[in-house]
């Protein structure tokens, strides 16, 4: 069980940066169509992500990747941000995802890429 | 023992997931590479005794299908979607503003998708009956049936909550209000008790093969003489003509011109196997496996504290939900328990929306599946609830 680890459990239950920013300068929401997870990313940037929020409903995988994520970005640059890989996320998640799970781990990261413009990003 | 037939059934894994394909007998494998190892040619065109016999064995897989639901026709698709949009596509053709088609909130995408997309282009209202008691509200069914009612399109057994909609009292019902064409999606329901398409007074009925033990690629719509001659040809091409001159086209008559190319020949003998497995199994044997599980199922669920089964009166097929644990999560779990469910929304959104939810969790059951397997089910569901506590 090896996804199923204590700081994801602990994320799930009691996220961080749970919310809506009321002055945001950016969003985004996307949907994982073959489970119904769902992430909206609420950010305020100029250069540098200033302050983030996500909101949504999924599975546990999903909500705590929206967790992490959103803390790590906090005071990165845009540019670093749409540098930020697959393979970055589940470094960041600190789980192996089973490769059925995968869309649910990257979830957040497409949805933050989504908000700040990224053209490559499907719907 | 029944499990034998099944080369990929083993006692230390559970698989729980046959609405979405059932797995397949020895019977349906070997019936295919028997086709393919002794009597593989194209059919109805080669000048051979090899092309004969093929072309025996997928009229006799037809006949197969046909006496299966007692249906006039059978006309083999890819699948029930297929089916359905072959339907669909046909029958929404004469369709005028003012028209009406009635369905339910209980349809898979595939029965609710092309009538919703089409009633848009063609100005026609879709009406979508809901629920009641977590089953068919009946009455408002009923009611939203009218004169200028042309479809209803039904589902006979509810892929994600498994409730079986009452069609031998409700079709009757709705010829008294309208002409409309009936179709039923009979997808959940012809692996499980026996449809008869004549005694439902249905005039279109869609299922797949994949999910009554046969192979995949394989479909049929099976309908009355009558209703078959109001579908316009969708696909034109080889087989279904009889003449291409400059003058004119001759067409094939029949279903022959509504299988334009080659067919699936090896998917209709692999269907017509499954379904002598079936009736050799019988559907005695069936329901009352069904039914069995379904009981011992829904007693060992209710003693798990949070756990809320959706639906009444299942067939075969249980859709539920656990307090904080998404499907998703409950599914991976269980997988490393070596029991493989459904978690999602079953290609269902909209019945999976109208019970307050977004993902739902799914067991159903096939004709291989016991007691051991819902034992398994339930350790491996205490264990998720554990995880997450």
């Amino acid at each position: 069980m090896n996804m199923y680890r204590h700081h994801i459990l602990e994320l799930y239950k009691n996220p961080i940066n749970k919310g809506r920013l009321v002055d945001e300068t950016h969003t985004s929401t996307k949907s994982n169509p073959t489970c119904g997870d769902k992430i909206r990313i609420s950010l305020i940037a100029s250069n540098k992500i200033e302050d983030i929020r996500f909101s949504g409903e999924g599975c546990a995988i999903s909500q705590a990747a929206a967790s992490i994520l959103t803390e790590h970005v906090k005071g990165k640059t845009i540019n670093e941000i749409m540098k930020l890989d697959g393979d970055d996320m589940l470094e960041l998640l600190g789980i192996e995802v089973a490769p059925m799970r995968l869309k649910c781990a990257m979830l957040a990261l497409e949805t933050l890429k989504k908000s700040l413009g990224d053209k490559n990003v499907r719907n | 023992m029944i499990r034998m037939h099944f080369p990929i059934i083993n006692k230390e894994f559970s698989y729980l997931d046959n609405a979405a394909t059932t797995q397949k007998p020895s019977q349906v494998i070997d019936a295919i590479k028997n086709y393919y190892e002794e009597h593989n040619a194209n059919i109805d065109r080669g000048l051979y005794e090899l092309s004969e016999r093929a072309s025996i064995l997928f009229a006799n897989a037809r006949k197969t299908v046909e006496h299966f639901v007692n249906a006039e026709r059978v006309i083999f698709t890819k699948n029930a979607t297929e089916a359905l949009n072959l339907v669909a596509y046909g029958l929404m053709k004469n369709l005028r503003k003012g028209d009406n088609i009635v369905t339910t909130v209980l349809e898979h995408h595939s029965n609710y998708l092309p009538w919703k997309i089409l009633s848009e282009e063609k100005k026609v209202e879709f009406r979508v009956a809901g629920l009641k008691n977590e089953k068919l509200d009946e009455e408002t069914f009923l009611s939203l049936i009218d004169k200028k009612t042309k479809v209803v399109t039904i589902t006979y057994v509810s892929n994600s909550i498994g409730v079986k909609n009452n069609l031998t009292k409700l079709i009757p019902l709705i010829k008294k209000k309208s002409n409309a064409k009936i179709v039923v999606d009979a997808t959940q329901a012809v692996s499980h008790f026996r449809v008869d398409m004549r005694e439902l007074q249905a005039d279109y009925l869609a299922f797949s093969g994949h999910k009554m033990y046969g192979p995949t690629g394989i479909g049929v719509l099976a309908c009355t003489v009558k209703s078959l001659e109001e579908l316009p040809k969708l696909f034109y091409g080889g087989g279904m003509v009889n003449s291409v001159t400059e003058k004119g086209i001759e067409y094939a008559t029949d279903i022959k011109a509504f299988e334009a190319g080659t067919p699936n020949i090896a998917g209709a003998i692999g269907l017509a196997a499954a379904i002598d497995f079936i009736k050799r199994t019988g559907f005695v044997t069936i329901e009352e496996n069904d039914s069995q599980l379904v009981s011992y199922a829904i007693n060992e669920m209710n003693k798990i504290k949070g756990l809320r089964i959706l639906g009444t009166n299942q067939v075969s097929t249980i859709g539920f939900v656990i307090e904080s644990i998404h499907p998703h999560d409950l599914a991976t779990i269980l997988d490393s328990e070596k029991v493989a469910i459904r978690a999602g929304h079953h290609c269902a959104q909209p019945l999976i929306n109208s019970l307050g939810l977004s993902a739902t969790a799914r067991i159903s059951f096939g004709i291989y599946n016991n007691k051991e397997d819902i034992d398994r089910l339930i350790l491996g569901l205490k264990k998720a609830i554990e995880v997450f506590a």
